[in-house]
């Protein structure tokens, strides 16, 4: 009988679709979605305050993430009193905004501010979202980031990456004595702070899934060790006490493992822990050089860097050991630090080729090599939660003098376009990104 | 029974050839009958008596149409070539050249004579070839009145009959039958003397015959009017291109047109899709906006290619299938 169906039905679209006429559209312009963003309205004084620091930091938000353009305010040609006054579309297709975000902040007392707001489609005049949220007067700035991660993920169709943080390595001193410490900052540099004091050299900080510890390298004694570190109540600990020394940690998506390298008599093996049993398991064998482990979002996936064929490459192997084989392709340069997408779709790596660096992503299978950044020292890529942003430094070439360029931290979308520099107090390297902290 | 035989055998001997054969049929007896059977097989098989019989009745004589091309009433519904129908001379043109096979649309024609007083015998194609003549005339084609255009070729035949050697009675008689045969012609055309009707020139124009399935005519659409409707459409399509699983997504969308080519409804098709992925809804949104910002450019609106060259075939485009496909050299 569902066959019959199915057959009858089969039919029918299929004389329907050839008696309409269809036409074929592919490809897009990939342009920032203009959009319309007039300061929320505010019921008193100071909602009014709070809605134009609260508007501009959703504006900064939407713009630098590339996929948005904020249309300028002296355009519009109606202004909201309330979040109830409902929009005259045609006013606003008129300034060709095809999204307009409206919003009312509502400041009750210290401890409670409403914020509401509606995203509606212009074209098509339909509402497509609306929301109220209510904060503390201390947590304007991170419900702003709030509203514009809702937005974002309700155009683009994923998560947002707004309200996240950053740890990097903040650099200081001299080239010869050179003072390396961790620090943290919100994504668009706000809320920085250093965590460490400096006396020890700090590498490779990661974050953990659950966002409360960060892991990173460090050295002690003159001994690299691998070290957690607790964001709420700022203590380290050494992750294990090994012969050899321990580099390159990275947290499994769930938290629970880290996987890292271990040099052992001048030969590197990926190692995995469990965190919650401090169990160690070796996971690569030989006399090659094996290191800069990441884990697929699945976890059962590694991906990794080795010279067993003879320069860097790429490889991936099951999350037990088993199955190794290599996925960067075969040419020129050499492949080192794979990173997985949290989205799953694609790895970045730093490349090395004709005495340049660049940053790049590729399929898991190694197909699609794509190269976002270059320059005289790109490296350490760091994924936005989602996906869709990479993070990595850059230092720009030495002077005649011999002197190195200042190291800075860059972000470029995915498709290669939109490199932004943020702004850091000192020069900055090594960047890790949170994942969303409204998630946690 | 004797008697029969014996009065047999009396007729055989006058017959000796057949007498013979019946003692030569008796003597080989199933050589005979073999050689029967294999004949009457094969006569079976080579002469279709079965359809011998079934066709007798089905001769009928059927009477000539012919068909008043000025009073067929067509409708929207048309299975007719559209680009036909752009001026009056071209709207006649288009119905006349289909004409000779007018007997399968006779009966959606709702004004239409039997059999002209004038044009009994006459093959409804020689019919219509006399009636193109005026159309051929720069000036007649303009006009909308078949009478002038009769009047004009009469004129034209008069004048070259002046011209000719005497005007002898010969000439005069062949030209009397002509005269006569127009004059029938008008008759039958149902406009012998009264003016034409003042038709509102929507109400002129005849776009196709009702009853067409409609569906045939799409690829009148040429491919190159696609191509320009495709990239005109992508020109509105602001799409972002980071999004993930661009690579297999297929967006259809059917649009609902008005007459004049304004949108009247857009509709996303992969409603499944939508609900699950919500990266696909992302593009799909972006692409049902496409068409509303395409369509917002009021007479730069690409759809306005229909009203503009299609007018008359609203039904072949009143809804169009749109698929949107993110994956292009260009993103990704």
């Amino acid at each position: 009988m569902k066959n019959i169906l199915t057959f009858l039905l089969v039919v029918l679209f299929s004389v329907q679709a050839k008696a309409e006429l269809s036409i074929d559209i592919t490809g897009a312009r990939s342009e920032p979605m203009a959009t319309a963003l007039p300061v929320f309205s505010g019921k008193n004084k100071m909602s009014e305050y709070y809605a134009k620091k609260i508007t501009d930091v959703i504006q900064s938000d939407l713009e630098s993430s590339g996929l948005f353009r904020v249309i300028d305010s002296f355009a519009y040609l109606q202004t909201f009193k309330n979040i109830d006054d409902s929009p005259r579309f045609v006013d606003w297709q008129a300034i060709s905004a095809e999204a307009l975000i409206q919003g009312e902040v509502d400041f009750i007392s210290e401890k409670k501010i409403n914020v509401s707001f509606r995203l509606w489609d212009v074209f098509s005049a339909q509402e497509m979202h609306s929301a109220t949220l209510e904060v503390g007067n201390k947590g304007w700035r991170r419900v702003a980031h709030v509203i514009a991660d809702t937005i974002y993920k309700r155009i683009t169709g994923e998560e947002g990456y707004f309200d996240t943080r950053i740890v990097y390595i903040a650099e200081t001193g001299s080239a010869l004595k050179r003072i390396k410490r961790l620090a943290i900052m919100d994504q668009d540099g706000e809320n920085h702070q250093f965590l460490t004091d400096g006396l020890n050299l700090v590498l490779t900080p990661r974050f953990s899934p659950n966002m409360q510890q960060i892991t990173y390298m460090s050295y002690y004694k003159d001994t690299p060790r691998v070290y957690l570190f607790d964001i709420e109540t700022g203590k380290q600990q050494v992750v294990g006490d090994f012969e050899g020394m321990t580099f390159a940690p990275r947290f499994s998506p769930d938290g629970h493992k880290l996987i890292m390298s271990m040099a052992r008599n001048g030969n590197s093996d990926i190692y995995e822990m469990n965190l919650d049993t401090r169990v160690v398991k070796r996971l690569t064998k030989g006399p090659e050089i094996e290191t800069s482990p990441s884990y697929s979002p699945d976890g059962k996936y590694i991906v990794y860097n080795s010279d067993r064929s003879g320069g860097q490459q790429l490889y991936i192997m099951d999350s037990n050991g088993k199955n190794k084989h290599r996925i960067s392709p075969f040419g020129n340069g050499r492949y080192a630090t794979p990173v997985w997408s949290p989205r799953g779709d694609y790895i970045a790596f730093t490349k090395m080729m004709n005495g340049k660096f660049y940053i790049g992503v590729m399929f898991p299978d190694g197909t699609g090599e794509r190269l976002v950044a270059e320059g005289y020292l790109v490296e350490a890529p760091t994924w936005s939660p989602n996906g869709r942003i990479l993070m990595y430094f850059r230092q720009q070439a030495p002077n005649k003098k011999g002197i190195p360029g200042p190291t800075k931290i860059y972000a470029v979308d995915i498709t290669g376009y939109n490199e932004r520099m943020l702004i850091t107090p000192v020069d900055a390297s090594d960047p890790a990104w949170s994942p969303l902290l409204s998630n946690h | 029974m004797k008697k029969l035989r014996l009065m047999l055998l009396l007729y055989l001997r006058r017959l000796p050839w057949l007498f013979k054969t019946v003692v030569f049929v008796r003597d080989h007896l199933p050589m005979s009958l073999s050689v029967f059977l294999h004949l009457s097989v094969i006569i079976f098989l080579t002469v279709d008596f079965a359809s011998r019989e079934a066709k007798k009745p089905a001769v009928v004589s059927v009477p000539m149409f012919v068909v008043d091309l000025n009073k067929v009433k067509i409708g929207d519904v048309t299975n007719l070539p559209p680009k036909l129908v752009e001026s009056w001379g071209a709207k006649k043109a288009a119905p006349k050249s289909r004409s000779v096979r007018t007997s399968a649309y006779s009966k959606a024609g709702t004004g239409l004579s039997r059999g002209g007083a004038g044009f009994e015998s006459a093959p409804s194609g020689a019919h219509l070839s006399t009636e193109s003549k005026p159309i051929e005339k720069p000036d007649a084609a303009t006009s909308a009145e078949t009478d002038k255009a009769v009047a004009k070729m009469l004129n034209s035949l008069k004048s070259s009959g002046k011209g000719g050697a005497d005007g002898s009675a010969k000439d005069d008689d062949s030209f009397k039958t002509l005269l006569a045969s127009v004059d029938g012609m008008k008759k039958s055309l149902g406009r012998a003397d009264e003016p034409p009707p003042d038709l509102p020139e929507d109400e002129m124009v005849t776009d196709g015959i009702e009853g067409g399935d409609g569906g045939s005519y799409m690829q009148d659409l040429s491919v190159s009017e696609k191509d320009l409707l495709g990239l005109r459409l992508r020109g509105c399509w602001n799409m972002d291109a980071g999004v993930r699983g661009i690579k297999d997504m297929l967006i259809e969308i059917r649009v609902w047109l008005d007459r004049d080519g304004t949108v009247k409804d857009v509709k996303i098709l992969n409603t499944g899709r939508m609900k699950r992925d919500a990266a696909f809804k992302s593009v799909a949104e972006s692409a049902r906006r496409a068409v509303y910002v395409c369509d917002k450019k009021k007479e730069d609106s690409p759809f306005k290619l229909f009203p503009k060259h299609y007018k008359d075939t609203y039904d072949t485009w009143k809804t169009l299938l749109l698929r949107f496909n993110p994956m292009d050299g260009g993103v990704g």
